[in-house]
């Protein structure tokens, strides 16, 4: 837990998986359900056990040229901080 | 009125018929015989119906739920509508070939308990030789892409072997541990004058339960389920009553809670009859204790009403005879007393003999 958050490399929790319905997408989790909004669902795709805090925020920022860096960074990181405490994800 | 959401899970209970016959078991005393079971179509289209009706998960059980010949049709046809599935087994009687059938067909979870961490207690429990096959299970599990739960119920007469427990579980893998002091419902509230532990046997657990969790945290995920008769504030029972959980019993019975039924008062529809979405919305067993305006004094002028909703009916029921009672084991209530009553009483003479679940 001492080494910073752009270093801790993200994954989903085993058998935890995105169900896109007609109208929403819904993170399904044994303990639960998270609904997820807008670009939540490209930060889940992207805790796949590979890439890091700081490789996440890369992706994001490329993918969402015409956000701000600062609040990508700010609302991905409250997002990664949210899934870990509804415990969707580990890092 | 405001917008009915549908539950968030529905617990399907595919059989009453079970190879244990746990002491503690929560099923009503009163079981479904096999004649009376849903046929494989009708479970099928109570699942159709249920994701339709936007339900995300839904829980296999029992009894054993793997005795039904198509827990695998069950499980297939929910995955692929998108249903999340847990599968809750004894672990006895599922051989390798079932649970990779399970597997295959999509199945995203298994839950799997056990009653101790050495065998002779633990078959004692369950009234039947258990502890050694639901290891086997527990490894052939293991070895599947399947997240893993693996739930230890804690009672007087086994919580000194709680470190042990959480130890067995880490070393079968599980991916979860939850650990759940026994409920007072079904056949563990006839058994409880042997359950009920210890006030300082509380303590201890809690402890370990801590260390454990600490020491895990970022392995194992730990959960925990307080002792109803020590609590200070009732439970938030099933997320509040016609809320968050449709239970269908084996013989189609849609019911608000697991022990719903010792409610005389209630009238329950069943599936056979009706559509789920018209039972969940307008069923009067759903609708009695939905909402707040149930609710009497200490529950009705407090704050707490929206955080347990008034605790749990069923035990309302048992303890002080009246289901719309403040859930005795609240300090607020002014049944408070008997239930202390009850465990001083337990405390006092302990049984001899264990009843065991027979259906």
């Amino acid at each position: 837990m001492s080494e910073p958050i752009h270093a801790r490399i993200p994954k989903l929790i085993r058998n935890c998986r995105l169900n896109q319905t007609s109208t929403d997408a819904v993170l399904l989790m044994p303990e639960g359900a998270l609904k997820i909004k807008g670009s939540g669902k490209d930060v889940i795709e992207l805790c796949n056990g590979t890439l890091s805090v700081q490789e996440i925020l890369a992706q994001l920022k490329k993918r969402y040229p015409q956000v701000k860096a600062t609040q990508i960074e700010i609302e991905a990181i409250e997002f990664l901080k949210l899934l870990r405490e509804k415990r969707a994800v580990d890092f | 009125m405001p917008i009915l959401n549908p539950p968030a899970s529905l617990v399907a209970e595919l059989t009453h018929r079970c190879p244990l016959h746990c002491v503690y078991c929560s099923n009503p005393i009163e079981m479904a015989k096999r004649e009376s079971e849903l046929t494989t179509p009708q479970w099928l289209d109570v699942i159709e119906q249920a994701a339709k009706m936007g339900i995300l998960h839904l829980h296999l059980t029992g009894g054993e739920p793997t005795l039904r010949d198509d827990v695998v049709e069950l499980t297939r046809h929910a995955r692929k509508l998108g249903l999340y599935t847990n599968l809750i087994t004894s672990g006895v009687g599922v051989n390798e070939d079932k649970l990779k059938q399970l597997c295959d067909a999509g199945l995203d979870h298994v839950q799997l308990s056990f009653q101790d961490s050495q065998e002779i207690t633990a078959n004692e429990y369950a009234g039947t030789k258990a502890h050694l096959l639901k290891i086997k299970t527990a490894q052939m599990i293991r070895t599947l892409p399947l997240a893993f739960t693996l739930n230890i119920v804690i009672h007087r007469e086994n919580i000194s072997r709680l470190n042990e427990m959480i130890a067995l579980s880490e070393t079968l893998g599980a991916d979860r541990i939850e650990i759940a002091h026994v409920q007072y419902y079904g056949w563990a509230f006839k058994n409880r004058g042997r359950l009920i532990p210890t006030l300082e046997q509380v303590k201890e657990a809690n402890t370990i339960i801590q260390n454990a969790k600490e020491r895990l945290k970022d392995k194992v995920r730990i959960d925990f389920v307080l002792p109803d008769y020590y609590a200070k504030f009732p439970k938030p029972c099933m997320g509040g009553w016609g809320k968050t959980v449709m239970l269908i019993d084996p013989a189609g019975r849609a019911l608000p809670c697991h022990s719903a039924m010792v409610i005389p008062e209630l009238e329950f529809d069943s599936v056979t009859e009706k559509p789920l979405q018209e039972i969940w919305a307008n069923s009067t067993s759903f609708n009695q204790f939905r909402g707040e305006a149930w609710m009497k004094e200490p529950c009705s002028g407090c704050e707490r009403k929206t955080q347990d909703f008034g605790g749990c009916r069923c035990q309302a029921q048992m303890l002080a005879g009246d289901a719309s009672a403040t859930d005795p084991v609240c300090s607020l209530s002014n049944q408070r007393a008997s239930v202390q009553n009850e465990v001083e009483t337990a405390m006092a003479s302990t049984p001899t003999s264990w009843t065991y679940r027979t259906l």
